[in-house]
């Protein structure tokens, strides 16, 4: 990790107007983090997708944003232009989101929008070029026909071949942050170790700072140098991944608990009990 | 309970099941695991006529599936599929859809059955009057497996009961299930991707492959790794 590090946010909250008033939905997160694999773990409506779309500048219109800091490499995103903005999408920070078949263009075939995302990466670079680049990239991914991937249309590659490209789109770019939210949520299981592999294997080879966003603690675990804890819209505690059973917190400690596991005792599963003031202390 | 005889499913050219044999014993809770594609979501559908080209023998509760008219089916077996906002009816509310099998059958004293199957999957009887977009996923769940319970069947088809819900979430409608299996003498026949929830809810469960049965095994057999399938073996080092 560099001294600078690569993403750092502090207190950052986002609420949504309701009739009854607004409601926040992410409440004062700060984390920091540099070229390293953190996992960001927590359920529906623990605010961990919204602190991943903040970051990428990517929040619905409706939304309404506070943050003491919010930085990317060094830059104020929060004093950035909208057009400064979409150029670091483009060049610097790259999103995969959990299933290809909705992130993926259905009408163009898997070689235009890989050459698509290189060129609005990068207009310097040939279409021949571009070309070429991709083909290495799906290589890259463990695509084994590149050729024949590169010719196809999104509906017809699986799941797992489509999560490859998606990667394989946003890896291309050498972009210094990536964001995977639920990469692997719709891949089936046997799929999902591989799909995790390239993914890391491509974060690693490139220096990037990835940040995983999951409800799979055990997939986290595996996957992450750091994990961070998120519940109705705070961050509960940060542990290193290999520690997870160590962890302090009684949320985490329940989420662990009641998942159910091949070897586990018979009967009822410990259930976890949601205690008002893990919504305050 | 259920019988199931050499039932293949085509789906135009595409055969989904090929050929698949299981019986789950009364009482018993079996397990179908395998990947999406495997069949194993076809076998229940079929099983409850949501399908229609296919081969074979089906037999609930000595009821043949092909045979008997659904009105009548409806009565021995019921299904509760992975996603509770897909499969409530979202301008219902949880009243008119717990009540609604009931009222297809013109069964008498619906309002208080609908109480009763509130109270037997914990929602109190405030959550007649609510809608579905009102209701946490978990508590769609519930809703989607009251309106199961409605006819009294002896048999529930769960489809992937948990996958869409959170894991704490998971833990509750697990334990739900077991209560009522216990509580009415249910049959349950599960099909999950997940290993883990198959072991932990099912006495015996098939692995399915490629629409075909790779094998069967009991829970004792699986945790003691006694399978003969490197297919199994893949699967349980997913889990």
């Amino acid at each position: 990790m560099s001294a600078a590090p690569l993403v750092s946010i502090e207190n950052l909250r986002i609420a949504f107007e309701r009739d009854a008033g607004p409601v926040e939905a992410v409440r004062g997160v700060s984390f920091e983090f540099g070229r390293e694999r953190l996992g960001i773990v927590g359920e529906s409506g623990s605010g961990k997708s919204l602190t991943a779309r903040a970051l990428m500048g990517v929040l619905p219109g409706h939304a309404r944003l506070s943050v003491d800091r919010m930085e990317f490499d060094g830059i104020d995103l929060t004093r950035v232009s909208t057009r400064t903005r979409r150029k670091l999408r483009g060049e610097r920070m790259g999103m995969i989101l959990q299933d290809p078949k909705f992130s993926l263009n259905p009408v163009l075939r898997v070689g235009t929008q890989i050459v698509e995302s290189i060129r609005i990466g990068d207009p310097r670079v040939s279409r021949r070029a571009a070309r070429l680049k991709a083909l290495e990239t799906l290589e890259a991914v463990q695509i084994r026909n590149p050729e024949r991937v590169f010719k196809q249309y999104p509906h017809e590659v699986s799941g797992g071949m489509g999560q490859r490209v998606m990667i394989a789109m946003m890896v291309v770019r050498q972009p210094a942050l990536l964001i995977a939210d639920e990469p692997t949520s719709a891949l089936d299981v046997t799929v999902q170790d591989q799909v995790m592999s390239i993914l890391d294997e491509a974060v690693g080879e490139r220096g990037m700072g990835l940040m995983l966003i999951s409800h799979d603690l055990r997939l986290v675990s595996r996957f992450c140098d750091r994990v961070i804890i998120m519940y109705a819209g705070r961050v509960l505690e940060t542990l290193p991944a290999g520690k997870l059973a160590e962890a302090q917190h009684p949320y985490t400690r329940g989420l662990i608990a009641c998942m159910p596991s091949v070897d586990g005792p018979p009967g009822r599963l410990p259930v976890l009990r949601r205690d008002p003031e893990w919504l305050t202390s | 309970m259920i019988d199931v005889r050499n039932v293949t499913v085509r789906f135009g050219d595409a055969v989904a099941v090929a050929d698949v044999s299981l019986h789950v014993r009364p009482g018993e809770s079996f397990g179908l695991v395998g990947e999406s594609g495997s069949g194993k979501s076809t076998i229940l559908r079929t099983a409850v006529g949501l399908t229609s080209d296919w081969s074979g023998e089906i037999t609930i509760d000595g009821y043949d599936a092909k045979s008997t008219p659904t009105r009548e089916l409806a009565q021995r077996v019921q299904m509760v599929f992975q996603d509770p906002y897909a499969s409530l009816h979202p301008r219902f509310t949880v009243g008119r859809a717990i009540a609604e099998p009931m009222r297809i059958q013109k069964m008498a004293g619906i309002e208080e059955r609908v109480d009763e199957l509130l109270r037997l999957i914990g929602l109190d009887a405030s959550f007649r009057s609510r809608y579905p977009h009102e209701l946490s996923g978990g508590q769609r769940q519930r809703v989607a497996i009251a309106r199961a319970l409605a006819l009294q069947p002896k048999v529930l088809l769960l489809d992937e009961p948990t996958s869409a819900l959170d894991v704490s979430v998971q833990a509750e409608i697990l334990n739900l299930l077991e209560d009522l299996r216990a509580e009415l003498d249910l049959t349950f026949l599960i099909v999950s991707h997940n290993l883990a929830v198959i072991s932990h809810m099912c006495d015996r469960l098939m692995v399915m492959q490629d629409s075909r049965a790779v094998e069967v095994l009991t829970r004792e057999q699986l945790r003691a790794r006694e399978f003969s399938s490197p297919y199994t073996r893949k699967l349980l080092e997913a889990a």
